[in-house]
């Protein structure tokens, strides 16, 4: 068995802090950027997940589309009898734009200064 | 064991009973409990044949070894799309094991197949893993962290039983 430890070399060393380091790589990253996350969904199912920071539009079923760019989603289409969520915006956790005739709903999702949120 | 004039045939031999251990150890492994539930890992232990391979035969004969392991396991284990995960992670980790094995022959006070082995289990995970991100989206990289920290035990492991077997090789023959 000693010598079995006597074959283990420097490169062995290297490689094992080599795969430990790697290993640990993700969690730096992903504990740095706490980022607000643009979600949109249709009739309750997720069609949409992404960083805010995105830039993106997005057709939510037939009658609607979504912009979200510059950090804030905001429906620019909506085939529905008000209209109303024509003029909402997302910007901060929490905040959503909502077409309740056609059952679309999208947030931001995120660290926010509110700890819940109820409608 | 084998002189410096080994034959074709010799290896090929040897290279055919090193392929019948390695699918083997791969079955008998698939029928383990998993040894952490809710995490696709296993330790491995088919890599002592391409170790062995690698260590005694040489590149091309390890590459063989590990292609052939890597498409007949899935199908033994009954499951023809894992082959598409141990392609892919058998793959990178042969890439990763030869160029550590080239270090070895350069300068062999080097590294050792202790060495050799955990490169080739941390790259194996990460290979099946590119197949998961591909298969079922990136939620899959989830796994990498305990996925790659457990491919270090578990690479010291199979070395050291690698390093075992090649030695009681050479002491019976």
């Amino acid at each position: 068995m000693r010598s079995i430890l006597r074959s283990l070399r420097v490169g062995d060393a290297v490689v094992v802090v080599l795969a430990l380091a790697l290993a640990l790589l993700p969690l730096f990253f992903t504990q740095a950027g706490e980022r607000p996350i643009a979600v949109i969904s249709v009739d309750g199912e997720t069609i949409y997940r992404a960083p805010l920071s995105e830039n993106a539009m997005v057709q939510a079923g037939s009658k609607n589309a979504l912009m979200i760019r510059g950090g804030e989603i905001s429906m620019i289409e909506a085939q529905c009898p008000d209209g109303l969520c024509l003029g909402m915006h997302a910007k901060k956790p929490g905040e959503s734009v909502i077409c309740l005739p056609n059952r679309i709903a999208a947030w931001v999702e995120g660290e926010g200064e509110l700890d819940g949120v109820s409608y | 064991m084998a002189s410096r004039t080994d034959t074709n045939a010799s290896k090929l031999t040897r290279l055919a009973l090193l392929t019948a251990l390695a699918l083997t150890l791969n079955y008998l492994e698939g029928l383990m409990p998993p040894l952490f539930p809710g995490l696709p890992v296993k330790l491995g232990v088919a890599n002592v044949a391409v170790l062995i391979a690698l260590e005694l035969l040489g590149y091309r004969y390890a590459a063989l070894l590990q292609l052939t392991r890597c498409i007949l396991g899935p199908l033994i284990g009954g499951s023809p799309v894992g082959a598409l995960y141990s392609l892919s992670g058998g793959a990178l980790s042969l890439l990763a094991m030869c160029a550590l094995c080239a270090l070895k022959q350069k300068r062999s006070a080097s590294v050792s197949l202790f060495g050799v082995s955990v490169a080739g289990a941390y790259f194996h995970s990460l290979g099946q893993l590119l197949i998961g991100v591909a298969l079922a989206g990136p939620a899959a990289m989830a796994y990498y962290t305990p996925m790659a920290l457990l491919s270090v035990p578990a690479g010291l492991f199979v070395g050291l039983l690698a390093i075992l077997a090649i030695r009681i090789e050479k002491v019976v023959s």
